[in-house]
């Protein structure tokens, strides 16, 4: 009889042990989900921060140069830029590139837009940081993590021209490069945007 | 053994089986927290959500703002367009009095000054030189400029809403963008406005007192006449305080080892003048700096109004010309005066014609000075200004419609947090709001900011997000309203003149008759006769015997 009871109470802590792993592991793969899931919202709250940030900074800067005010033709990082690379590897290549890239796009004018796009990986750093580029690559993503995308856009502050000659040519020079060469897509946009509102408000 | 009881031990065994319990309670609490798990997401979303929601309104509002200040700087590019034509308009007239200053002194010993005068102007090869390039390069651009700066106002605010909208469709959401502009508040004066003027014999229509669309009004072109002299009194200003020569003079004066010595020279007998010579430099200094002072303020604020009126009333006067006929120095050379009033009491087309048979007198005088339908250059509205409610624009993130319901199709979990189920459906929030405003950049209160109309000649427009302020707009309209009824009234009445006040636009009424001048006659022809057409107004240009 006490051999009979000794042999269930091994079976009953077996059983015990093998249900407590299944728990505890359980749990603890819960807990990770919700440890990621805390860094993937909190990582796309920082992405659509970062983007929002940097879109309406350089429509504030009128888009000029690479926003802070400085010549984009040497592709050298600016001082504004330095936050960026803090939170990652300066030295990488891949990162360097796609920082090139940042700089190089934003001296175009998108429809006279100025767009922001970060994409981070789930341990908060930058991955990569553009503007007016899209689809780049995230920076040694971990093989369990998820790369989350913020954009946003907003159109470019004209920069401010005084009424004199100069003033006056800076004027035309900045409408024709911001506008006429544009003008075609502006006009087709509008065309869009215009179709669409149509749409909408007919529920078509 | 019966079933009964077996039913029963197997329920005992049940119970008392503790295999799997562990188990149980681990599966209720997994799915627990997946359920919280999933309903957390569902939080997350909707908080990111809310931010990009909020973030499209703040898009919409600034990108339609920015268009709107996109639009007033074109506006302004245009109203400088307008400033050099009348600057060319400017150099043509002075080098038409030089040259008549020439004839006159040629020919004053030989003819007396009067003779000489009326001969040189008569005989002036340079008048219709002066036309030419005024119908050529002046008149027509001029006004296409103040009909292209009229489109751009009215088209401006909706091109604004589109590009808010269109923003937010790069988002993948509707949002809208409407502003103050796009109340045209002059569609309330408008014909009044033509029509009071009409009844008073306006040759052209008076400015409209309100706005289009943006917040601009509309001026007569004489108005650039005005600037003009605003403009160069300015430059000489400077150039002449930034001059050396003149440093040196200043610096001289204001040397306190000169004053000393100045004082003491000053009580010697006859010495007085020193001192004096030495005070008037120094306030013909404190005068051109503006530097401030009240005095100085006041005295260079009455040169350019005085200086300014003064110029478009002789190098842009549209309307009344026999005020000109009546003044003391012109009434007594009967060529002149009588040509003027005779041609200052036509109208419309046969104005024109008699002033384009008659190339004696200067485009000066040209019923082009006024406006084109109404339309003109441009000055700020009555009531806009950096920071007032007609700057506003919104931007809205959501449909406009029945109901409060957009189609959330980039982020599915929010509808967990609405506790539903994951999916594409409609999601009830509440629409998401954003303020911006246009304004001119500048670093000055807005007053000194648009001194002399400064906003409308300078392409510093920029935008900017603001605090979400109510407007009760139909206080503001009704407040428009009334400045554009006053507005209409006045320019409907004054509107001959194209806007300005003179005695002489009272015709016909008992005030008028007090200030009009007599001599409605040229060369014993009667106005009624030159306005039939039966006499060629190029009778005029001889009709001074």
């Amino acid at each position: 009889m006490n051999t009979l009871n000794r042999n269930r109470r091994h079976r009953s802590r077996g059983a015990i042990l093998a249900e407590a792993t299944i728990v505890v592991l359980s749990l603890t793969v819960f807990f990770g989900g919700i440890t990621f899931m805390h860094r993937v919202l909190a990582s796309k709250l920082d992405a659509q921060h970062d983007t929002r940030q940097h879109a309406f900074d350089v429509s504030n800067k009128n888009c000029e140069g690479d926003g802070s005010g400085t010549s984009p033709q040497n592709n050298s990082f600016s001082s504004s830029e330095a936050p960026l690379l803090a939170s990652g590897p300066a030295d990488d290549p891949e990162l360097t590139e796609v920082l090139k890239l940042f700089v190089a796009a934003q001296t175009p004018f998108d429809f006279n837009t100025t767009s922001a796009v970060a994409e981070r990986n789930v341990d908060g750093s930058v991955a990569a940081y553009s503007q007016n580029a899209n689809g780049t690559s995230s920076y040694k993503a971990n093989p369990v993590s998820a790369t989350l995308k913020g954009s946003s856009w907003v159109m470019c502050n004209p920069a401010p021209r005084d009424g004199n000659v100069d003033g006056f040519f800076e004027f035309g020079k900045d409408y024709f490069t911001s506008h006429i060469t544009n003008l075609g897509e502006l006009i087709s946009g509008m065309f869009q945007t215009f179709a669409n509102a149509v749409k909408g408000l007919f529920g078509l | 053994m019966s079933a009964t009881c077996t039913t029963r031990g197997s329920l005992r065994d049940l119970r008392d089986d503790q295999s799997g319990a562990v188990m149980l309670i681990g599966i209720f609490f997994a799915t627990f927290l997946v359920g919280s798990l999933w309903y957390l997401f569902g939080i997350g979303q909707a908080l990111i959500f809310r931010e990009r929601a909020q973030e499209v309104a703040d898009s919409a509002a600034l990108s339609s703002a920015i268009i709107h200040a996109q639009g007033m700087n074109f506006v302004a590019a245009l109203n400088l367009i307008q400033f050099a034509l009348v600057i060319g308009h400017m150099i043509m007239a002075l080098i038409w009095v030089i040259l008549l200053i020439f004839a006159v002194v040629a020919g004053a010993p030989d003819l007396g000054i009067a003779t000489a005068i009326v001969e040189a102007i008569k005989e002036s090869t340079f008048t219709p030189v002066w036309h030419s390039f005024d119908e050529a390069f002046v008149f027509p651009e001029m006004k296409v400029a103040a009909i292209t700066q009229s489109v751009v106002s009215i088209g401006t605010p909706w091109v604004g809403a589109l590009a808010g909208s269109e923003v937010g469709e790069k988002y993948g959401e509707p949002a809208y963008a409407p502003s103050m502009s796009m109340i045209p508040t002059a569609a309330l004066e408008g014909p009044l406005n033509f029509g009071i003027a009409k009844l008073f014999g306006a040759v052209t229509a008076p400015p409209l007192a309100g706005k289009l669309g943006l917040p601009v009004k509309e001026n007569a072109f004489s108005f650039m006449c005005e600037h003009a002299f605003t403009a160069t009194y300015a430059w000489v200003r400077h150039e002449l305080i930034n001059n050396s020569i003149y440093k040196l003079i200043i610096g001289f004066a204001k040397n306190p080892a000169v004053g000393a010595v100045s004082d003491i020279i000053s009580i010697l007998p006859g010495g007085s003048s020193v001192g004096a010579v030495r005070d008037g430099i120094l306030l013909v200094d404190s005068l051109l700096q503006n530097d401030g002072e009240n005095f100085s303020n006041q005295i260079n604020g009455f040169i350019n109004t005085g200086g300014g009126t003064v110029t478009s009333f002789l190098l842009c006067n549209s309307g009344n010309i026999s005020f000109l006929a009546s003044l003391p120095g012109i009434k007594n050379i009967p060529f002149i005066k009588g040509g003027l009033e005779s041609i200052d009491k036509l109208t419309g087309p046969a104005k024109v014609a008699a002033l384009d048979a008659n190339p004696w007198i200067p485009p000066a005088f040209s019923p082009q000075w006024g406006t084109i339908f109404g339309l003109g250059p441009k000055s700020i509205a009555t009531n806009a200004g950096n920071g007032k409610e007609w700057m506003y624009v919104w931007g809205y993130a959501g449909n406009l419609g029945e109901t409060d319901y957009y189609e959330d199709k980039s982020m599915k979990f929010v509808r967990v947090a609405g506790h539903g189920t994951s999916g594409t459906e409609s999601v009830e929030r509440k629409r998401y709001g954003a303020q911006a405003e246009f304004f001119y950049d500048c670093d000055t209160a807005w007053a000194e900011c648009n001194a002399a109309d400064a906003s409308m000649f300078g392409m510093r427009w920029r935008a900017r997000l603001r605090q979400m302020t109510d407007v009760n707009v139909g206080a503001a309209v009704a407040d428009a309203a009334a400045v554009d009824l006053v507005g209409a009234l006045l320019g409907g009445v004054l509107g001959k003149v194209g806007g300005k006040i003179r005695p002489e636009q009272f015709a016909g009424t008992a005030i008028g008759k007090l200030f009009k001048s007599e001599g409605s006659n040229v060369g014993g022809l009667g106005i009624t006769e030159l306005k039939e057409g039966r006499v060629p107004p190029a009778t005029l240009s001889t009709g001074h015997h």
